[in-house]
């Protein structure tokens, strides 16, 4: 007779599963370190607590209504006594698992995701964490403001707002800033630039349509910005027109960028006549040519 | 010998040759963005605004382009201070900036607005509405100001608006945190929690004319003091050089602001230093430090003080209150985050002792008020009968007397009467203990 073991639950998923049962709204306080792994029994206690990322006592205590923490034990919190805030934490927490992570890791998903070197993603950031990667996004003054989980894609922490993936690596010196959709076609174009030795800079948008005006103050330094957007065909649903989210994005950009007092020159990749190529495969992005998976 | 160049090498990673030429390939494709897909009259806001993150640049800046004073620059770091402090917790700062008119004041505000992170509030009739978009959208002002610097260029216009009283009746709530409003045609009430909208407003002497102190006036304040008559020719003669420069300077048809250059870098620079100081205030703030037990003292002395000058008699003339005053709970809290919160616009790591003068002033200016100008005569003199007070301070003979009654009330136990030096009949009035002592800490006698 076969044995059936028990399966045992996932205690860190426990209160995300409890709460979309039952519908409970998360309050914001601890939706972002509940995203990052946290147990937190916000729904019984004004402060639950949890164990600490850093030194590992049961001790880690959030407060629900202000959204800060800190650990009664080791005290980690930003030069004071009262506490870390949900950016501060994922600061704190990133600087904790670029110790931990690995070069073999780096490489890995390097192979995985189709590029050169786990040097790059390194470069850019990411930290395996508990099971998966997470990828820092900056502002335009290089600080890490956004921690995205990735999975089928890349989710971001609650309460904190998008923010661009390797600004950290940008030169302003520089004269030519490209931009790319999501974080691997920058990282990939990232390495490619690295072995050509041009001297441009990347980054990447977390959607090329939900561009920001507070990203300007980066893309001013430059004379050049290149918009490397996917091939997104037109189609039609329900007898609107839809897609072509890559020259919109496009139009975005270059209509923002456009409106500065002296604004940089900006170049787009032009896949066809019309911005797009119906011959190449519809959504195909940067990372597709390199791997040639579509010929030019 | 010859010269042996060494070639860089451009980096490790092994790349593929059909790799680079795919890379190639893809670069011939890059051509530049056609006409017609940018959109004209884009209007992109961060372009005003220069990154900053010294306080002194700010300072020098403005300097370059108005005639500096001490007060304007108290101002100023005031009102930096409130940036600073949006999202700490704790009670909220709002400040109130008076100011004659021309004295500046709306040329800070109008810095302060190239940041995103400050909203303009003006014409306000009300922070909650009822209304909500066909996708469910709410369209309260109060879900869009959250986390944000508000910032009342024309107080004096709100003040003679007809909801006047029903805004600042909401801004009292709003200033704990939580607001509410329940319509008749909805189902649910709407409920705001966990607000963070610091305010700052701006305007002439006549804001002072709104007597909120009974509802527990959330505002701190400060004046911008009237300048000496050398100080205004000084002032002019700036004016005029100004003038002169502006007129031979075409306006851009982009930006409507008829700013010269020192004045655009001055906004610019203060615009960014709003942001520097909202990104990196919580290692600003904790890095001051801050001896508890010698603030305490005088922390607990300023909520004091303001409490008991802040207050005011009722206007009713039949009235049933009893005359009251605040709690200084409050007015101590502000007045230390204040303290703080200014060390850390100014890039300090401690309070110094132009820090806790400049909280000194915020409180008297917060005090300010026929009954304070009652009790510094007073003070300086030792006591003085009604009529010599009313004239030293201009005001009618009547209306002293009446504060005066009010000032010696059981409740505000300010002043005390004493017999007259004279004898006889005549009534003078002197501080009593408590508040001679409490003057004395921000006081010197004559």
């Amino acid at each position: 007779m076969p044995v059936f073991k028990k399966k045992k639950k996932s205690k860190k998923r426990t209160y995300y599963k409890k709460s979309q049962k039952k519908k409970v709204k998360v309050p914001d306080g601890v939706r972002p370190y509940i995203f990052h792994g946290m147990n937190l029994d916000w729904e019984n206690d004004d402060d639950p607590k949890d164990e600490c990322p850093w030194c590992g006592k049961e001790k880690f205590s959030v407060n629900v209504a202000s959204g800060l923490s800190r650990c009664l034990v080791c005290g980690i919190s930003s030069d004071g006594s009262s506490g870390l805030n949900p950016m501060l934490f994922i600061r704190e927490l990133h600087s904790l698992l670029r110790e931990s992570t690995t070069s073999d890791m780096y490489d890995e998903l390097a192979e995985s995701r189709g590029l050169l070197s786990g040097e790059s993603l390194k470069a850019f950031g990411l930290v395996y964490h508990a099971g998966t990667w997470l990828v820092p996004a900056y502002t335009s003054e290089k600080k890490l403001s956004q921690l995205y989980r990735y999975g089928d894609t890349c989710y971001p922490t609650p309460t904190l707002s998008a923010q661009m993936f390797g600004a950290n690596t940008v030169n302003t010196k520089h004269k030519v800033l490209n931009v790319t959709e999501g974080v691997w076609d920058a990282v990939a174009f990232y390495e490619m630039l690295k072995v050509e030795g041009l001297k441009e800079s990347v980054v990447g948008l977390p959607g090329i349509l939900g561009f920001k005006d507070e990203w300007l103050k980066l893309f001013s330094k430059f004379d050049t910005i290149v918009v490397l957007q996917d091939n997104d065909h037109p189609n039609e649903v329900d007898g609107m027109e839809r897609g072509l989210g890559g020259i919109k994005g496009v139009s975005r950009i270059a209509s923002t960028v456009k409106s500065l007092e002296d604004p940089p020159e900006v170049k787009f990749l032009k896949w066809g006549e019309e911005g797009y190529n119906k011959d190449l495969e519809n959504k195909c992005d940067v990372r597709d040519v390199l791997n040639l998976k579509v010929s030019l | 010998m010859p010269v042996i160049k060494r070639k860089r090498t451009a980096s490790n990673i092994e790349c593929p040759k059909s790799r680079l030429d795919a890379f190639r390939e893809m670069r011939k494709l890059i051509s530049i963005v056609p006409d017609e897909l940018v959109v004209k009259g884009k209007k992109a806001d961060v372009s005003k605004v220069i990154s900053c993150d010294s306080y002194t640049s700010v300072i020098e800046a403005w300097k370059d382009c108005m005639r500096w004073r001490k007060d304007m620059e108290d101002a100023l770091t005031t009102m930096l201070a409130v940036a600073i402090s949006t999202e700490q917790v704790g009670d909220q700062l709002f400040l109130m900036v008076i100011g004659d008119a021309g004295s500046g004041k709306t040329r800070f505000c109008d810095a302060f607005l190239t940041s995103s992170t400050c909203h303009a509030l003006e014409h306000v009739t009300g922070f909650h509405s009822g209304y909500k978009g066909g996708d469910g959208e709410d369209y309260s002002l109060i879900a869009r100001i959250d986390r944000k610097l508000l910032i009342t260029p024309e107080g004096d216009t709100l003040m003679s608006s007809p909801s006047f009283t029903q805004v600042m009746s909401q801004q009292r709530r709003i200033f704990d945190g939580t607001s509410g409003a329940t319509y008749k045609n909805s189902k649910e009430d709407t409920t705001y929690t966990g607000l963070r909208t610091p305010w700052i407003m701006v305007g002439t002497p006549t804001l002072m004319d709104s007597d909120q102190s009974r509802l527990g006036d959330r505002f701190l304040r400060i004046f911008l003091g009237t300048p000496s008559r050398n100080e205004r020719r000084e002032i002019q003669k700036r004016v005029v050089m100004s003038a002169l420069a502006s007129v031979k300077q075409v306006s851009s048809k982009k930006d409507k602001n008829l700013t010269e250059n020192a004045m655009s870098k001055a906004y610019g620079l203060t615009g960014g230093y709003v942001e520097y100081l909202r990104d990196n205030s919580q290692e600003l703030i904790n890095g001051v430090e801050v001896d508890e037990e010698s603030i305490a003292e005088l922390a607990s002395n300023w909520g004091e003080f303001a409490s008991d000058f802040r207050a005011r008699p009722s206007l009713a003339e039949k009235k049933e209150a009893i005359d009251t005053k605040e709690m200084p709970t409050r007015l101590t809290h502000q007045l230390v985050r204040m303290a703080v919160c200014i060390s850390a616009a100014k890039g300090e790591k401690s309070l110094s002792e132009d820090t806790l003068a400049l909280v000194t002033k915020i409180m008297k200016d917060t005090s300010a008020g026929k009954t304070l100008q009652i009790a510094e005569v007073i003070f300086h003199a030792g006591e003085a009968q009604a009529r010599a007070i009313a004239n030293k301070i201009n005001t009618p003979e009547a209306e002293v007397r009446a504060l005066i009654r009010f000032m010696r009330s059981k409740q505000i136990n300010i002043l005390r009467q004493v017999k007259g030096k004279r004898g006889g009949n005549t009534r003078n009035y002197a501080l009593t203990r408590r508040s001679k002592e409490l003057m004395g800490h921000f006081y010197e006698a004559e």
